[in-house]
Order: C-alpha cells, then sequence, then structure tokens
C-alpha cells in the first residue's frame, strides 16, 4: 500500500524522467518577436511611494494564518490514516440555508482588522502570542520567516506581498457557502491577488441563528468556533459565541485570532 | 542571475534579454510541460512567458526580485494556456505512456500511467507547486512568492496534491490486488 511507499521519491523520480524538450525552437520564436514587441514604460513610479510598503494588511496574514491551521491539521494530524472525511449529520435546517451564496465585507484596512480583534477581547499580546505560534507552525513546514513576518499588532511589520506587485493598504475578505449542507468555503479576495487559494472549511447548521465553523476529520471537529449569524436584507453579521464546537475543546488562540479577523471584521453583503 | 543583464534589458537592451531568456528557456519548457502535461501547449506557454517578461521587465522595481517575478509570468502563461485548451478541447488527448511500469533508480516500481492519470486529476494550482517544489526544487517559500500566495497555501496546495497522488498509487495498488485474488 502507499502508505509504506515513499510517495514523494516517487514523485520526483516520475517528474525527473527525460521528456526530449528542445527549447532552441521556442527561443528563436520569442526573440524574433521581441524585435516587435514594444516593452511597457514602468507606471508605478509615478503613482506610489515606496513607503507605502510598511502599510500591513493583517487580512492577507490571517489567510495565512487559516491556510497554515489547514495544513497543520493535514499534515501533522492527529489521525492520519482516518479515511476519507465524512460529512456531519446533515441538518433539515439547511434545505433553505439563507447563508447559501456569495458575501463580501468592505475593505478594510490592517489598523482596522486589529481594532476588531482587540475589540472581541484579545490583547496586543495575546496577539503577539499568536503570531509566535504561527512561526513556530511555519518553522514547522521549513520556512524561514522571522517573528517579525505575521500577526504583528503594530501593523508595521507584516510582510506578505511580491515586492514587484502594486501595493495595496486594505483587504477584503468573501465568504462563499456553496455547499448544502456542509463545505463552505472562506476565500479572501484582494484586488492583486485573485489567484488566492481558497481556504476550505466545512460548516455545520446548528439551528436558525448557529452555526459551527471548523474542519472535520472524519471522527470530530478538530478546528472549531460556535458562531451566531444574523442576515438583515443582504447583510450578513457574524459574531463568535463559543471558542469550540459542540464537544470539543477550545480552538487555539491563533485559530480564535484568525477566524475572529475574517468573520467578525465587518457585515457581509450578499452577492448576487 | 546577472543583476546587470537584467537591468541592461529593463532599459531595452535585447541582447542582454537574449542571453536571460537563453537561461530561462529550458527550464520553462520543462517544468511547463510537466505542469500542462503536453509539449504545444508548454512550448506556447514558454513563448508567451519570455514575451511578457521583456514587454513588462521595466515594471519591475526591484531588479534582484526577477527570479521570483519571471517565474511569476511563467507560472501565468501556464495558467492561461490551460484554460485556453479548456476551452478549445474539453477533453485533452491523453499521452501515450509507453512504460506504464518501470523500475526507477531506487527500484521502486512506478506505474507512469497511473501517475499520469493521478496528475491530470489535479488542478492547475496543485500541479504548479508539485512541480516548482519537487522538479524545480524550489523551497516552498520561494514557490510562495513566485505565485503570490502566502506560505500556508502553497503547503496547503502541496499536501492535497500529494495526497491525491497517493490515493491514486493506492486505487492502482488496490486494483492490482483484486486482480491478484482473482
Amino acid at each position: 500500500m502507499s502508505a509504506d511507499r515513499d510517495v514523494t521519491r516517487i514523485v520526483r523520480s516520475w517528474l525527473h524522467e527525460d521528456a526530449h524538450e528542445d527549447a532552441d525552437r521556442v527561443l528563436d520564436m520569442v526573440l524574433d518577436l521581441v524585435d516587435m514587441t514594444p516593452q511597457r514604460r514602468a507606471s508605478w513610479l509615478a503613482r506610489r511611494t515606496p513607503t507605502m510598503n510598511n502599510y500591513a494588511r493583517l487580512g492577507l496574514v490571517a489567510a495565512a494564518v487559516l491556510a497554515v491551521v489547514i495544513v497543520g491539521i493535514g499534515l501533522f494530524g492527529r489521525s492520519p490514516d482516518v479515511g476519507p472525511t465524512t460529512s456531519p449529520t446533515p441538518s433539515s435546517a439547511s434545505a433553505s440555508n439563507p447563508l447559501v451564496g456569495t458575501w463580501v465585507a468592505p475593505e478594510v484596512t490592517c489598523a482596522q482588522q486589529v481594532a476588531v480583534i482587540e475589540a472581541a477581547g484579545y490583547t496586543a499580546e495575546q496577539i503577539t502570542q499568536a503570531r509566535a505560534q504561527l512561526v513556530q507552525d511555519l518553522e514547522g513546514f521549513g520556512a524561514s520567516h522571522g517573528p517579525e513576518a505575521f500577526f504583528d499588532p503594530t501593523c508595521e511589520n507584516i510582510a506578505y506581498e511580491p515586492r514587484w506587485a502594486p501595493v495595496r493598504d486594505t483587504d477584503q475578505w468573501s465568504l462563499v457557502f456553496d455547499g448544502l449542507p456542509l463545505a463552505a468555503t472562506i476565500r479572501s479576495a484582494r484586488e492583486i491577488d485573485h489567484d488566492l487559494e481558497p481556504s476550505p472549511h466545512n460548516y455545520r447548521l446548528v439551528d436558525d441563528s448557529t452555526f459551527e465553523y471548523g474542519s472535520h476529520n472524519g471522527k470530530v471537529w478538530e478546528y472549531c468556533l460556535t458562531l451566531r449569524y444574523s442576515i438583515v436584507g443582504d447583510q450578513l453579521t457574524i459574531e463568535r459565541i463559543a471558542p469550540s464546537c459542540t464537544g470539543t475543546a477550545d480552538a487555539s488562540l491563533l485559530d480564535q485570532i484568525a477566524e475572529t479577523a475574517i468573520l467578525e471584521t465587518s457585515s457581509f453583503t450578499r452577492q448576487p | 542571475m546577472d543583476l546587470d543583464l537584467v537591468e541592461l534589458a529593463q532599459n531595452g537592451d535585447k541582447a542582454a534579454f537574449t542571453s536571460l531568456a537563453a537561461a530561462m528557456a529550458d527550464r520553462f519548457l520543462a517544468a511547463s510541460h510537466r505542469i500542462l502535461r503536453d509539449l504545444s501547449l508548454a512550448e506556447d506557454a514558454t513563448q508567451q512567458a519570455l514575451l511578457n517578461i521583456w514587454r513588462d521587465l521595466p515594471q519591475l522595481r526591484d531588479p534582484a526580485r526577477f527570479e521570483a517575478w519571471s517565474y511569476r509570468l511563467f507560472v501565468r502563461a501556464c495558467y492561461a494556456e490551460a484554460s485556453r485548451a479548456r476551452r478549445s478541447a474539453p477533453n485533452l488527448r491523453l499521452l501515450a505512456a509507453d512504460e506504464p511500469i518501470a523500475i526507477d533508480a531506487l527500484g521502486t516500481v512506478i506505474d507512469r500511467d497511473q501517475l499520469e492519470r493521478g496528475f491530470r486529476r489535479l488542478s492547475i494550482d496543485h500541479r504548479t507547486v508539485v512541480v516548482l517544489h519537487h522538479y524545480l526544487d524550489l523551497p516552498l517559500e520561494a514557490v510562495a512568492e513566485m505565485l503570490g500566495v502566502p506560505l500556508g497555501t502553497v503547503a496547503s496546495r502541496l499536501h492535497y496534491a500529494m495526497r491525491d497522488l497517493r490515493s491514486a498509487l493506492d486505487a492502482d495498488a488496490r486494483s492490482t490486488s483484486r486482480e491478484v485474488a482473482q
């Protein structure tokens, strides 16, 4: 069985098999076309200054947090061989679930998101503590980001942007509840990074105003929060009411803060 | 990467760009072939990536970031080719696997056909991460920077891709076991 195989070694070996490519012809064509292709002059010089780079964006960091949490569960999870994920018992309330659809929040700055986190009761010290946990997790992946890289409550040192990309000083979250009764997806949307990987989570309706939000490993909810939601017109607001789901331990501080940064940032507007 | 060449090419020096392109073309073609699983598409992606690099090079703010930036344009070109291929041919032609069963240098039995099918089932996002990391040997941090996504996203993509490839091999093993049992 592949559980005993070194899948990575097999895949690497397969990828490194000679595929007989010859780039010379492609290169010749490119060099011919270059003569007919004018270069685009830089426009960013005129519209921004380098100091804007320091404007941190906690929202993107939270996306990293979420992704790391998910991967952490996947890679270092307690039960790697639990088999395919199974769905929790479907809720009859989900048949007409008003949550289903796409919801978009207004753009927010890093400072605004930090304010939301602090308003939820978390201190700068806890945010820093969560950052330390994240850095530790990242090191588990072989990353070498220093402790300055993520979750900086001062919004001065969060560095997660390609230096060549245009800099925005806001983030924008969207939530996609795209399945019945499960399989909600949370997605971070940015003007310059439309290809950000959606971070898949599951949700489970508890009743008409409450849902549980987390990951399910086939046996238990491992990463879970209980949230209250309210839909008025085309506006969705979400509030965390418990740091765990039914029958689970509390989510980690890192998870709680990451979720707060996203879910409680503001109200979401339904998209057509 | 020679920064002088990058700066010269940014200023329209075609000889400098020729040197840069020559250094990139082999890797781009090999990587795109593995991502797209089609040599013709890979050639188109490589050509478009190199042309885009030439065209947009003056907009690169930090020449020291040239390599990561150029890979990002390369990946975008691969995505564009994959999208174009999907539009024009809903079912991509499967490459014939000449030798479905082979023994690698370490003695592992590799079912190329099974791997090929498993790999083709991966999303373009997942294929790209697998190739950049396991073929070009780029660290995940570098892949994240090239793709412009968080490190956790890259790790997630790689994890799920490898899980799916493992499943593909598992399916093959189960199938073989059943055949033996019969």
